[in-house]
């Protein structure tokens, strides 16, 4: 009760801090695409004289309240043309607007308007905001503009490699990134061997992501928020796009359901990976299937305008299977009901129903046929209120309730004579949050965004739980009816971005955020699976926590052409999950005796260049940084660093436009190897040779790098009908990059013990045909 | 569970590369490694000491003598090993039976090692037939051997299975072929190792090794890190879980033996379990 009276009273205080006598009228509404009635997330209202400004939610939701008397409002968004209004203000208006796309010619000016020096002026930090839109920002990689892919071209983000799902934001996890789409959170980024992600860039509107330290709305992942609005569909006319490639085909379609009132979108990818094994050498390759597919769908309609209603839902899945004796697959399917509802002209309330479900499967037929799966089902309510209170004053509160159902595991056997079913029971346990962030300009130069998060997990019954010894024994049992409460915790969250702006061309900013992450991904192998076990915090398991604090230096140069900036961070975990020796995941009642737990720290400097505007354009990227790790039981507590750390990581990506016909792209990227464990010596058990070793990852592997090129040919532009041909080498110097490394006896001469490098892909061709209408 | 089979499936598939590199690791001082075994089988009890090497030294490695071993039962029956070969200590006396904790005491260039270990109660094999296998991808042609037991229900029990042609039984020290009975306990089973085959008429031996559980424990984290061509561990490596204590690799394993002999012939084929 407290808590909420304490909350209370803070939005009265803030909301009286109006300060002026005169009397004062709210200009709100929605800024929209001409051509489509998209929502224009971001978009800018500008009041020059008074050097004010707001900017579009989401939604495209605006709300600015200005003092009587006529205004002169401009409305902008990048690529479009601006436009600017004069407005009597008198009494509240609703205003909403249509902004046009600017034709090539015109985007080059507009691009150098006040809009795009926000990375100087806005008050967030660490954070990159891609549009699909923002035609000159992505390049092409196997025919598509993957978002997912253009982030881990950025510092501070590495990539995972080949074969490998999953990213890694400033030494953080791969499960420590929180990836929503349309608010429903995806358990499993990537489609098989990290070629792919699972967002179909076609469907995708806008993407934000923070790197650790997103404002007090966003929770329960220590180290990054991905949160993807999809497109809501041509609110105007039916409209095509889709591309027929090589490795992978997609289609999306578009239409209103009632013109300027409704609309809907459904999108399609399928690949056929498998349509390359036949290269490989093994006849294995054969019989074998490797493919995935993803469906999104998504409708909206405006009842009035302070309601709208959207459902929105995403289906994928990925399929592999060697002829009958082995097979799996996994995916994940989410389903979002929401309804935007204003109240007044200043307070904007988004409320959420979200369902998401991922799971996977592995059969096997060996004599007898095996099934194993597992996977997480989420129900979630989730309500964000933002508050316009005035040009200096945006509060943002909310709470958010989710319920989580683990199945841990089950192996069904069809013939219980030799194999006995088993099953690990589900588990329960509720997620809650509740936050109220404040934007607020301390003055013209300082810009200040804090907020406060309370988060809980708290496990439920029916289950037994048990403790464990060093030996793995249990040493208690205990058993909770359904709904009992096993365990209970709750964690302060303190957010806070500081952005000192020097001027139009520079600016300091500092953040601090405390991250509590109540899930945790079980993995033990140097390899991401998606066969990796998500499982909540417990009585043994206690939640993850971490610290992170940051300093960044931004600049731009020559009129905003060149945007730069260097950021350093350095950020402290606790309660971070390793494993014992010989630990046994899968399928293991008692999973919990095998883990270990201790501290992490990572620490970093970011180095970033962009070019925006010009023939030629792009951006480099550097990272200097380390990651490392200390538990009791590994090394006795000595500090190792863990298998993503990175001392440098490179990103150059470069884009030049011959002319309308042909453009040209290049990125080319390094990364320090992955720390290993490699032998000190040998000995003989048992007449086999075997390795004996010493530090947890104290060796290299070899360094990381690749480039990749791409060529778009665009056809001549119809009446109504565009399309381009897209050419791309993935890996185009065919360097081998050490997917793993094993040490063997030689196969000639088994006295002497060699290393052996593995290698995935070199020059891996992609042809596509992308069009629109 | 055999998830990394899968895994490692796929990787087999798509690693188009393979090829042999130079590393360079680091000076590491040598350890001392105990390989010893009791059983029930034979009387016998041998400790083989040794020293390890630099990893791509091609010379074996040095074999450490003039140790003092012994072994004590929990009924305080001791007995002090004999050095039969440099590096090698027996003893022919030992009457060693299940159920009993036996004790390895060694002291060795000043420093003391001690290990505990049960040989647990012997299950025998009750028979075994063959099956023959046509092409398939993971299988050649040829007759695989299964071994049917009945695991006792009430208590926890480990195996290791190896199975060889008479005439070649140093193929099989390396098999790697173990199982705890937790998805059949109590069940009649049949346990097959299908990756060698063989031809009509050979004498195949099937040995049934009943293993405590730390011997157990020890074979499944050697496996992950040894043995085999292809071994392309996905776990992050480390020196498997051994019994001894104060530091020195290896292992003191306690086990039972069960061994039965099967000539091929399409006589002995298996009728059950065939899909």
């Amino acid at each position: 009760m407290k808590k909420i009276q304490i909350l209370f009273l803070l939005i009265l205080f803030i909301s009286t801090c109006e300060g002026m006598a005169q009397q004062k009228y709210t200009i709100s509404g929605y800024i929209k695409c001409s051509e489509t009635g998209e929502a224009l997330t971001g978009a800018t209202v500008i009041i020059k004289e008074l050097n004010k400004g707001a900017m579009a939610n989401a939604y495209g939701f605006y709300s600015i309240t200005l003092p009587e008397g006529k205004h002169s409002v401009q409305y902008s968004y990048m690529g479009r043309i601006s436009k600017t209004e004069d407005i009597e203000l008198k009494g509240n208006i609703n205003n909403n607007v249509e902004l046009q796309q600017a034709s090539v010619e015109i985007a080059e000016v507009v691009i150098v308007s006040e809009a795009s020096n926000k990375n100087i002026k806005a008050p967030e930090m660490s954070v990159i905001k891609i549009s699909p839109k923002d035609v000159v920002s992505i390049p092409v990689i196997f025919g598509e503009q993957d978002i997912l892919k253009t982030i881990q071209l950025m510092p501070g983000v590495a990539s995972s490699g080949e074969g490998n799902s999953g990213f890694y934001v400033r030494g953080g996890g791969a499960d420590q990134n929180l990836i929503i789409l349309d608010e429903a959170p995806i358990y499993s980024s990537a489609h098989l061997l990290g070629f792919f992600s699972v967002f179909n860039s076609d469907a995708i509107k806008d993407m934000e992501f923070y790197k650790g330290n997103a404002p007090a709305n966003y929770g329960g992942r220590l180290s990054s928020v991905l949160d993807i609005q999809m497109k809501e569909g041509n609110a105007k006319k039916v409209s095509a796009s889709g591309g027929i490639g090589l490795i992978a085909s997609r289609l999306t379609v578009e239409a209103p359901i009632v013109k300027d009132k409704g609309s809907f979108i459904i999108s399609g990818r399928r690949t056929y990976a498998d349509i390359f094994l036949p290269l490989w050498h093994d006849p294995a390759a054969k019989e074998t299937k490797l493919y995935f597919y993803d469906f999104n769908a998504k409708a909206n309609f405006k009842i009035n305008d302070k309601n709208r209603i959207f459902l929105s839902g995403y289906f994928g899945r990925d399929v592999f299977r060697m002829s009958d004796l082995i097979g799996f697959n996994w995916g994940n399917k989410t389903a979002t009901l929401r309804w935007n509802h204003i109240f007044g002209n200043r307070l904007f309330l988004n409320s959420s129903l979200i369902y998401s479900d991922y799971n996977y499967g592995i059969g096997y037929n060996v004599g007898e046929v095996l099934e194993v799966t597992s996977g997480i089902k989420d129900y979630n309510l989730k309500e964000d209120f933002q508050y316009y209170i005035n040009t200096k004053n945006t509060l943002n509160f909310g709470f958010n309730a989710i319920s989580h159902t683990f199945r841990p595991g089950e192996l069904n056997s069809d013939n219980e004579e030799f194999y006995n079913s088993k099953t690990i029971g589900k588990k329960h346990a509720g997620e809650n949050a509740v936050y109220i962030s404040h934007k607020f300009d301390l003055s013209d130069r300082l810009k200040l965004n804090y907020g406060l998060r309370y988060s809980n997990c708290i496990v439920l019954g029916p289950d037994t739980v048990h403790t464990y010894n060093g030996n793995d024994e249990i040493t208690s049992s205990a058993f909770y009816k359904k709904g009992e409460i096993i365990k209970d915790y709750g964690i302060l969250e303190p957010r806070l971005t500081l952005n000192y702006i020097v001027n139009n061309k520079m600016s300091v900013k500092m953040s601090y955020a405390r991250n509590a992450q109540y899930l945790h991904l079980l993995s033990n192998s140097t390899v991401s699976l998606p066969t990796d076990i998500w499982i909540s915090s417990s009585k043994t398991i206690k939640p993850q926590i971490a610290d992170q604090i940051a300093l960044g230096f931004f600049r731009n140069f020559k009129d905003n052409m060149f945007e730069s900036s260097i950021e350093v961070y350095y950020k402290n975990f606790q309660h971070q999950i390793d494993y014992q020796n010989g630990a046994e995941i899968i399928l293991n009642e008692n999973v919990e005796s095998q883990l270990v737990f201790g501290k992490g720290r990572a620490y970093g400097a970011e180095l970033f260049i962009k070019k925006r505007t010009g023939d030629l354009t792009g951006w480099i990227g550097y990272t200097l940084s380390r990651t490392e790790r200390s538990i009791n039981e590994i090394d006795y507590g000595a500090w190792y660093p863990v298998k993503h750390d990175r001392t440098h990581d490179v990103s150059i990506v470069l884009m030049y436009d011959f002319n309308d016909k042909l453009k040209v792209s290049a990125n080319w990227v390094y990364n320090t190897g992955n720390a290993v464990t490699f032998p000190g010596g040998k000995y003989v058990i048992d007449g086999v040779i075997v390795p004996a070793y010493t530090n947890r990852n104290g060796y290299r592997m070899p360094a990381y790098h690749r480039l990749d090129l791409g060529v778009t040919l665009t056809n001549k532009k119809r009446e109504k009908f565009e399309s381009s041909w897209n050419f791309s080498i993935y890996n185009a110097y065919a360097r081998r990059n050490t997917y793993s490394i094993s040490f063997r006896e030689n196969v000639n001469d088994p006295s002497k013990t060699e290393a052996v490098r593995h290698s995935l892909f070199q020059l891996v061709p992609s042809i596509t045909y992308n069009f629109k209408f | 569970m055999k998830a990394r089979l899968i895994f490692f499936s796929l990787i087999i598939l798509l690693t188009s590369c393979e090829d042999v590199i130079e590393i360079e690791l680091n000076y590491m001082e040598p350890k001392l490694v105990i390989e010893g075994v009791i059983t029930d089988s034979d009387n016998q009890c041998v400790i083989k000491l040794s020293k390890t090497a630099d990893y791509f030294n091609k010379k074996t490695n040095p074999a450490v003598t003039d140790a003092v071993i012994t072994l004590t039962d929990n009924k305080g029956r001791i007995v002090n090993f004999t050095e039969v070969e440099p590096g090698i200590y027996s003893e022919e006396s030992v009457q060693a039976k299940p159920d009993i904790n036996y004790t390895l005491t060694i002291l060795s260039e000043g420093n003391e090692y001690e290990a505990n270990a049960t040989i647990p109660r012997k299950v025998n094999i009750d028979s075994l037939t063959c099956k023959y296998n046509s092409e398939s991808i993971f299988y050649e042609v040829g007759y695989v051997v299964s071994c049917h037991f009945s695991d006792p229900g009430a208590v926890r029990n480990f195996y290791r299975l190896k199975t060889y042609n008479i005439n070649d039984s140093t193929h099989a020290r390396s098999s790697e072929d173990i199982y705890n009975d937790d998805m059949f306990n109590g069940n009649k089973v049949e346990l097959a190792w299908s990756y060698d085959v063989f031809q009509q008429s050979d004498t195949v031996v099937v040995e049934l090794y009943t293993l405590d559980a730390q011997t157990y424990e020890y074979y499944k984290t050697l496996f992950q890190i040894s043995g085999g061509d292809e071994m392309m561990s996905t776990t992050t490596p480390a020196n498997p879980n051994s019994n001894i204590k104060n530091g020195a690799l290896g292992y003191f394993g306690a086990y039972t033996i069960s061994r039965d002999t099967i000539i091929i012939s399409p006589s002995r084929l298996s009728t059950t379990g065939n899909k």
